[in-house]
Formats: C-alpha cells, structure tokens, sequence
C-alpha cells in the first residue's frame, strides 16, 4: 500500500469512466445491430435476446455495400499513395535544404490553413473542367502532399545522416533510384503511420462524396451509407448493421496496427 | 531559419519531385482560398449554365442587412460557444488523459490509449449515426438512465440541448488526436528532470507544476490552435446529427455548406448558391482569423506577465 | 525576410487572381438566356440501339414502385429500352437534382411540386425558387410543341407546367394533405366519426387522451411533415381567403399576432398537446409503422402515403379527414398541390427516348395505371383513379384549393419564427424548442416579420 493508492483510484475512475463513455455506444450499436426489429421496437434499450445476423444479410444487400467497397477500396489505395509519395518527395529536399525557395513552398502548404476555405472555388473548377462526378475529380480533391505527413517527414529526414545522400551521389545512383532504394526504405516506419492515418480519412471522407459524387458506380461506401439511413429510416437495426459492416475493415485494421499508429505519431511527434 | 545547403541531387530531379505537390497545392489550395473572395462578389450558382455575374457588394449587404439580426448573432453565438466548448473542453480532458495514460501507476496504458484514438478510425459520419442512436430520446439506454433519475431530454432533437451534445460528439470523437499530440509532448520531458526533482522532494503538484505543465505548453499551445481553427471549420457533426436546417445548432461553417450545397437542406431548397456561400465563407476567414489572434495576444500577455 | 517575401508573393499571386476576376463575367449561352427559344420538334422514330434512362426520384416507396411499374411496362414495349432510377431522401433531393443537373448525369427528372410557388404581384425581395433557376439555366427541355399535350388538362398545363408562355414538364396529379390519416377501429371502439368541426376534433382528442391513447403522431425529425402538412393545412382549414390573409400580411392589414390569427395560434397550442411525446424524433418514414401499430390513432400526412399503410397491413381500416376549421360552418375542403413533376433534361443523349416516354405516359391507357398506384388525383381528363382510398375522399374533394404553403413566400433571410409557414410551432417548448406561450411565439414572428419586410423594401 503506497502513497500513491488514492491516486491510483482517482486514475482509475477517470479510466473508468472514459472506458464507458467510449466503448459503450460501439456496443450499443452492435446490440443493436444483432436484435429483430420487433425485438428492438418492444424495448430499443433492452439487450439482445438472441443473435440475429439477418440484418447484416439484408442490410449488405440493400445498402448495395458490395457495389461500392471496391470503390472505397481504389479511392483508399490511390488517393494514400499518391499522397504519401508527394509528401515524401516534397519533405526531402525541404528537410534537407537543397532548394533555395525551399522555404517558401514549404510556408505554401503550412499557410493554407489560415487561408479561407476553398470548396467552392474547388466545386467550380472541377465543374468547369468536367471533371464533376468523375473518379479523378473526386481523388483530384482529396490528394496533397501537405498536411501531416508533410511535416512528420520533414522531421524524420532530419534524423538520416545526410551522409547517405553524398555517397550516392558519389556513387552515381540517380535521385528518383536512391529514394526509392534508400531513402523510402530508412523512412518506414514513419511511412507505415503516415499510411495508415492517410488511408483512415480517405475512407472515412464523406463531405466531398456528397459534393462531388452523383452516379451511385462512383459512390465510396460511406455514402452507400449516408443514402441508406436517408432511404431506410425505419430500421434502426439494419442501419446500426450497415454501419458496423462499413467501420469494420478499418476497425480489424486497426486492432492489428494500433500500437504501431499511436506509437509512431507519438515517436514522431517527440522528435519534431 | 532554414539554410541553403549544396545539394548532392541535380536539382531540376529535385524540382521534379516536388512538382506534382506543389502543382496541386496552388491550383487546389492557394488559388481556390483566394478565389472565394472574389466569388463573394458573384452571383455565381451551383449548376452549370446558369449565367452569373459580379454584384458588387450585395452579398455582403443581404449578410449584414436583409437578414434576421437576431438569427445572425444566433448563428455567430453558437459558432462562438462551439469553438470554446471544443477547445477548453477537448484539451483539459485530453492533458489529464495524457497525464493518466503516460504515467506508470497505470497498467494496460497501450489498451486505453487505442480506446481513446478508435473514434478517429470511425470516422464522423459512424460517430454521427453511433450517437444519434444511443441518445435516442425515444426509449434509449441515456433516456432511460436519466429517467430513472426522473429527467427527460430531446437531446439532438431540442433547441436548448442540442448544441451541447453536438460539441460532446466532436469532443468524442477528435480527442484521440489531443492525447497523442499530449503524449508525444509528455514522452519528449527528459526523465533526468523529474529524478532531479525527486532528488530535490518535489511532490507530485509541485512536479506537475514546475515541470511538466511548462515543458508540456508548447504542445498545449500547439492543440489548442489546432481545436480553436478546427471547431470552427468543423460542420459535419453538426449536420449528421440535427441536420443543416436547425437554427439551434447552426454555425458559420455549417450555413457556408447550406447555401453552397444544400446538403441536408429540406426538400424545399432553392438551387445552390455559392456566391452567397462564399461570402459566408469570408465571414468565417475573418472570424478564424480573429480568434486565433486573440487568443496569441492573450498567450503572449500570460507569458509576458510571466 | 523569407516570411516577408512569402507574404508579398502571396498579396501579388492574389492581386492577379482579382485582375482576372475583374473581367467580364462569361456571357451566358443562348439558350440559358433566352430559357426555351426553340421548343424541340415533335419525336421522330427513335433508333433501336439498346439505350438505358437515367431518372432521379425521392424516397417514397409508393411512387418508387409506381414509377418501377411503368418503366417496367414501357421497356415492355420499346425492349431496347431499359432504366436506371436513383433515389435519395426527400430532405436530400434538392442537392441530387442540382448535382445531376450540373453533371448533366440524368434524361427524366421528376420534382416535387410543380411550378407553382412564384412570387406573387404583392411579394419583394423573395428567394428565385429552384425551378425558375433550372429554366432559366436550360435545364429543363422546352416541349411546347408537342402534340400529347393535348392529351392532358390544360388547367395543369398552364397552371403548373408553363412558364412564361412555354411548357416545360407534365404533372402527374394532385394531392392533398391538409389533413391527416385515422385508424377506423380505434374510432369505432370508442364511438368517435369524423370530425366535422373543431369541437368534435377536441373532443375526440381529448377523449383518446384521457384513455391513454396518444391522438396524433407525425414525422417531426424530417420537419416538414409537421410544417408543410400540418401548419399548412391548420391555416387553410382555418383562413377561407388564404390568399388575402397572405397580402394582408405583407400590406400590415393582418398580423400574426392580431386577435384572428390568436385564435388559430391557440388550436395550435391544442394540436401540439395531442402529438405524441418526443414527435420530434420520429422520422417521417418510422411514422406509418407507428400508425398501423396503433401508436397513434391519427398521422399527420398526405394523402399520397396510404399506399404506405396498405404496403404495412392490407387490412388496416383507415380513413382521411381535412383538419376542421369551421370557416363560416362549412365543411373543410381538402387543399393541396400538383405533386410529382416529370421534367426532361434539355441536354440528355436521348431526348427522343424521352419525349417517347413522355409520349408513352400521356396515353391513358398508360397513365391511369400509374396514377392510380400513385394515390394522386388524376390530371388527365376522362381519367379515373382505381384507388378505393382517393375515391371515397370525393366528397371532401368538391372545392379543392391550393394550400397555405404554396399562397405565402417569405422575404429572404427573414428571422427563423416568421419563416416557411410562419407558425413554426417547432420553437414552442414543448416541441422541443425555447418558447414557452403560443402568445409570445405569435409576438415573435410578427417582429420577425415586420423586420424582414422592412429590410426586403
């Protein structure tokens, strides 16, 4: 028994407490997900008598998740990709100070967020060049090498001797060869959190999936669910189905990777 | 400041590589932002063909003038209590969450902290819809909670409570980013401090005062700009919870995307008017603008008085 | 020094953004300004090649199965011809339609109402509603000339389709919903019929109350079931000069908070009384479930959700009734609108696959098939529907009139107690909003009023 036990418990509830406030409606949601709409109707706060997966079923093929997973999928891989490559191709010679104007570009892309914000404008162009309700005019919106990554990268490169870069060169290994060999490869783990923070907003987007996306082929899944609760209103189960099924592959993702995706934005953070 | 240094690359492979970045940031950032000044000035629409042209100042002077004052400051109120409801709110729960999950009197820190951050995976529009359900004032488990202790709320669906759960719903769901942000700023304290402090007998408050608190401010300082500009800019809690119609919950950046989208606006909507969406869109600018320099000018007194 | 460059290459990249903005804005194209100069010409034999119609609707299952019905049978007879219908929820319709639109992503349109909420001679400083935008923006195929026109009732030609002279869509019939659905089991156990007037409303709400039967529910979470149906209708059972009261507001020779209108403000108060508790969280699509399971004995709708009912329980005994209003002890009178529009996008691939649609549709053999599954009141002359439902309403139906919502517009950006309807009972408190008394509410939205006339001058 130390000095530190009331404090220990003072700890404690506040966990507590936090734990409930957060994993209580998750379960919530999955009770309900799993009851049959009389069940749920009789008592909607009631737990779940049975376990019914009917809803999945019905909810899947009604929300036409499967139609647009794969969109989800390919918006996830493209748009992250991208974005992480200019990030990476932006950060090196800004971390290192190779450029000149080095400096200005980088307050470019810090100064956007202090600038008014730019959907409108954005909406117009993309109108204006046909690019409105097309795949790439939708990506087009979401790829950037700012952000985040930009800056978590700006940091890390820092901590790469420079020593690797004038080997290289002495070497005569190219500068688009060496990133690829030697620079992405020393950078990983700060790519691997990058990536999965990158990935976990692309496919959580819905804004620009409302504003740029009209033909249903294009839809990303959360606008599979978006229009579900606005057409099945009446079934709370279902819907609760629909948004577990759509939370689920970033949710498994997420139990696997969690350690490393805290862990590296913190490490991260700790040397910026 | 940022050195020059002689590259080991050509620098035209450099240049190259920046491009596309850099490309995408002036045509899809730089140049948009300033264009909505000058589409304030428009009558411009949201559907193609429909012929548009300067107006001056008319935006401007249907916002100041040809619309309910009342609602106006309504709107301007509760952006206010919005954004200092996030922010003081966000960042004093997330510093005593840092502090809990850094401190080694706890043990399954790892399981708490990815508790905490599972909200950012979710995304806002399964948050939205996860809490519309469990505050369901029809049955739900938190009204029957509160009903036992004889209350009733319409949460979501009631003027007077409505804007409040919103701000806890944005609080849920961006705090995992604050307790990382917290986290790295904690792990950064050198431990050579606290055991020098130890040696010294510093008790806990005192460590917490004289050690922690100021090696930790610049990371504070760092979250709070970030929630102060983020609460702001954020609607979409808003509009996935009471909808873009409810005057009870409507804020600056809320009413940009109403006139310019019509997203979740009634059946009744007009056709999109981004001219006068961007004059919202200004409005907000100038309203970010000036609170974050407010709120410098009060750090740099604070500091200053230090 | 860097940061001072920064910001000057920043003011001088913003400086060039304005000069180009000052040019002149690009002038519109002809047929956006001069909206239906050149109506199309009458259908030629449309190729055979396999062709696929996109139309857009709202949610609403009675018409999506209508609408499923009769694409079903036009692809029946044109095989070459198939459909993709898209739909969202009615709150989310506008941004479809101006998406679409923009993207030029569609060939059949349907909307909502009909060109019917123009601004009248006495209104200033009043919102360009949608439709007028589209027209004006092209969007709309002009079909002036076309002879199945003559197929229809010019009464809705010209009253609900026309613009400036020239036609632009086909409304598919009337509805009414002024009133509101009533379970006949419920009433007949407790000995209750229709009520004709507002003492027999009273009565029978009340009655239902004090038996434990809440009287009526209502979409309140999607806001216009309770605004645009039940304000509405309320104002029109109550005001026989719907269009007067309307001038009078905006002349200042009636006001909201004058003694006629306290009495409607106060049967308000009684309605609000009646609604089930916590309406405001009842999604519009949750409502008829409640109905039909007896959680309500009467649901504020309109007439167009019966086949909603029936989809739930063919056997329900239900039945319609206008709200009561005792104007002058006359009977009230369904009033309403011209429902679903059907428009064709002037710049889609197959317009003469459209105007065949169209042309499909203005037979009647056709059309009273698709009226009747609608619910509407049809608009075609010689054209009765087979709905039992719309049949037995003929006798609330003698002097059918256009509602309260579609006589009043308010002035833009006027404050949010005065706007849409003007009795926006959602702010009372027991609604879930700040206001305590339907006086204070009624005072409100007079200042509001007032104010947003004075600054539309």
């Amino acid at each position: 028994m130390s000095r530190n036990f009331p404090l220990k418990v003072l700890i404690y509830t506040f966990i507590a407490i936090l734990m409930i406030v957060y994993l209580f409606p998750l379960f919530y949601a999955l009770n309900t997900s799993v009851r049959t709409k009389l069940d749920y109707m009789s008592n909607p706060s009631g737990l779940a008598k049975s376990i019914h997966l009917e809803n999945y079923v019905e909810a899947f093929k009604k929300a036409n998740l499967s139609a647009y997973v794969g969109n989800s999928i390919f918006y996830m891989a493209v748009c992250t990709t991208a974005s992480i490559l200019m990030a990476i191709f932006l950060a090196f010679p800004l971390s290192r100070g190779y450029l000149k104007i080095g400096g200005f570009i980088l307050g470019l892309f810090l100064i956007s967020m202090f600038l008014p914000d730019g959907t409108i404008p954005q909406f117009q162009i993309l109108l204006r060049l046909g690019l409105y309700d097309t795949r790439l005019g939708y990506m087009i919106g979401m790829i950037g090498g700012g952000g985040t990554p930009l800056l978590m990268f700006y940091v890390y490169i820092k901590g790469i001797p420079r020593d690797f870069d004038e080997a290289a060169s002495i070497d005569g290994c190219g500068y688009f060869k060496y990133m690829f060999r030697i620079m992405i490869p020393l950078m990983k783990p700060a790519i691997a959190s990058m990536t999965i923070i990158t990935a976990i907003g692309i496919w959580n987007d819905i804004i620009r999936a409302i504003i740029y996306l009209s033909n249903k082929k294009l839809y990303p899944i959360t606008r599979g669910l978006y229009v579900f609760r606005g057409q099945y209103q009446v079934d709370m189960t279902q819907q609760m189905a629909a948004l577990i099924m759509v939370a689920a592959p970033l949710i498994i993702m997420y139990a696997f990777l969690q350690r490393y995706i805290i862990d590296g934005v913190v490490a991260g953070g700790i040397k910026a | 400041m940022q050195q020059t240094v002689k590259a080991s690359f050509p620098k035209w492979a450099l240049l190259l590589g920046i491009l596309p970045a850099l490309f995408l940031q002036i045509t899809m950032g730089i140049i948009p932002s300033i264009t909505t000044f000058i589409l304030s000035f428009t009558d411009i629409s949201g559907v193609k063909g429909v012929p548009w042209k300067f107006i001056g100042l008319a935006n401007y002077k249907e916002f100041f003038f040809q619309q309910s004052t009342r609602d106006l400051l309504a709107v301007l109120r509760n952006s206010l209590v919005f954004c200092i409801g996030v922010t003081v709110i966000q960042n004093l729960i997330a510093l005593f969450i840092a502090l809990a999950l850094n401190s080694k009197l706890v043990k399954g820190r790892g399981f708490y902290r990815s508790v905490i951050f599972l909200p950012v995976v979710l995304g806002v529009l399964v948050t939205s819809y996860v809490w519309l359900n469990t505050l369901n004032p029809m049955e739900g488990p938190v009204a029957k909670l509160i009903g036992l202790f004889g209350l009733n709320s319409g949460f979501f669906t009631s003027a007077s409570s409505a804007l409040a759960w919103c701000i806890f719903t944005q609080i849920w769901m961006a705090m995992g980013y604050s307790m990382v942000i917290n986290l790295a700023g904690l792990q950064s304290i050198p431990n050579e401090l606290y055991e020098a402090g130890e040696i010294d007998g510093t008790t806990g408050m005192q460590k917490f005062k004289y050690i922690t608190f100021p090696l930790l401010w610049p990371t504070i300082n760092v979250n709070i700009m970030l929630a102060i500009i983020g609460s702001l800019q954020s609607y979409q809690v808003i509009l996935f919870t009471t909808g873009g119609r409810n005057m009870a919950t409507q804020t600056l950046s809320a009413r940009v995307v109403f006139f310019a989208f019509n997203i979740n606006s009634g059946s009744g909507a007009g056709a999109m008017r981004q001219g006068y969406g961007a004059t919202w869109a200004m409005i907000l600018f100038i309203f970010i603008f000036a609170a974050t320099l407010i709120y410098q000018r009060a750090v740099k007194r604070r500091e200053e008085i230090q | 020094m860097k940061r001072l460059l920064a910001i000057l290459t920043i003011l001088a990249l913003m400086l060039g953004m304005a000069a180009c903005g000052a040019e002149p804005a690009p002038s519109p194209s002809p047929s956006a300004s001069q909206p239906g100069t050149s109506s199309h010409a009458p259908s030629a034999e449309p190729s055979a090649d396999p062709v696929t119609l996109k139309l857009i609707t709202w949610v609403q299952q009675t018409n999506e199965t209508a609408i499923a019905n009769l694409n079903a049978a036009f692809s029946a007879k044109y095989p070459n011809v198939d459909f993709v219908v898209d739909t969202v929820g009615a709150n989310d319709y506008p941004t479809l339609l101006n998406t679409r639109i923009s993207a030029g992503d569609v060939d059949l349109i349907t909307n909502l109402s009909a060109f019917d909420t123009y601004p009248q001679d006495f209104t200033r400083g009043v919102e360009k509603p949608a439709w007028e935008t589209f027209i004006l923006a092209g969007a709309y195929l002009d079909i002036t000339d076309q002879p199945f026109l003559a197929n229809w009732d010019q009464g809705m030609i010209k009253n609900a389709v026309s613009y400036k002279g020239k036609v632009y869509g086909l409304d598919m019939g009337g509805v009414a919903y002024n009133g509101m659905f009533y379970n006949k089991t419920i009433f007949e156990e407790n000995g209750y019929k229709e009520p004709g007037t507002w003492a027999e409303f009273e009565e029978i709400c009340n009655g239902l109350l004090a038996k434990g039967i809440y009287p009526i529910t209502v979409g309140g979470a999607d806001a216009w079931p309770l605004t645009s149906v039940g304000v509405s209708g309320m104002v029109g059972a109550f005001e026989e000069d719907l269009d007067g009261y309307a001038k009078g507001l905006w002349e200042g020779t009636r006001k909201l908070n004058d003694d006629r209108s306290m009495i409607l403000w106060g049967r308000f108060e009684q309605l609000v009384s009646w609604l089930e508790p916590n309406v405001m969280s009842i999604a519009y699509g949750d409502c008829p479930g409640r109905f039909v399971t007896g959680k309500a004995a009467m649901m504020i709708d309109g007439t167009w959700n019966a086949g909603a009912i029936e989809d739930l329980d063919p056997n329900f005994k239900y039945g319609y009734f206008p709200f009561p209003g005792d104007v002058d002890g006359k009977p009230s009178q369904l009033q309403g609108k011209y429902d679903m529009q059907f428009n064709i996008y002037a710049d889609s691939p197959n317009l003469d696959w459209c105007l065949k649609y169209f042309e499909f549709l203005s037979q009647k053999e056709n059309y009273e098939p698709f009226v009747s599954a609608l619910g509407f009141f049809p608009t075609m002359p010689g054209v009765t529907s087979s709905s039992e439902f719309v049949n037995s309403l003929a006798d609330k139906n003698v002097r059918f009139k256009p509602s309260w919502e579609k006589h009043i517009i308010a002035p833009k950006g006027v404050g949010q107690y005065a706007a849409g309807q003007l009795f926006n009972i959602n702010h009372l408190k027991a609604l879930g909003g700040t206001v305590d008394t339907v006086k204070e509410l009624a005072d409100l939205a007079q200042a509001d009023w007032d104010a947003g006339l004075a600054a539309a001058q």
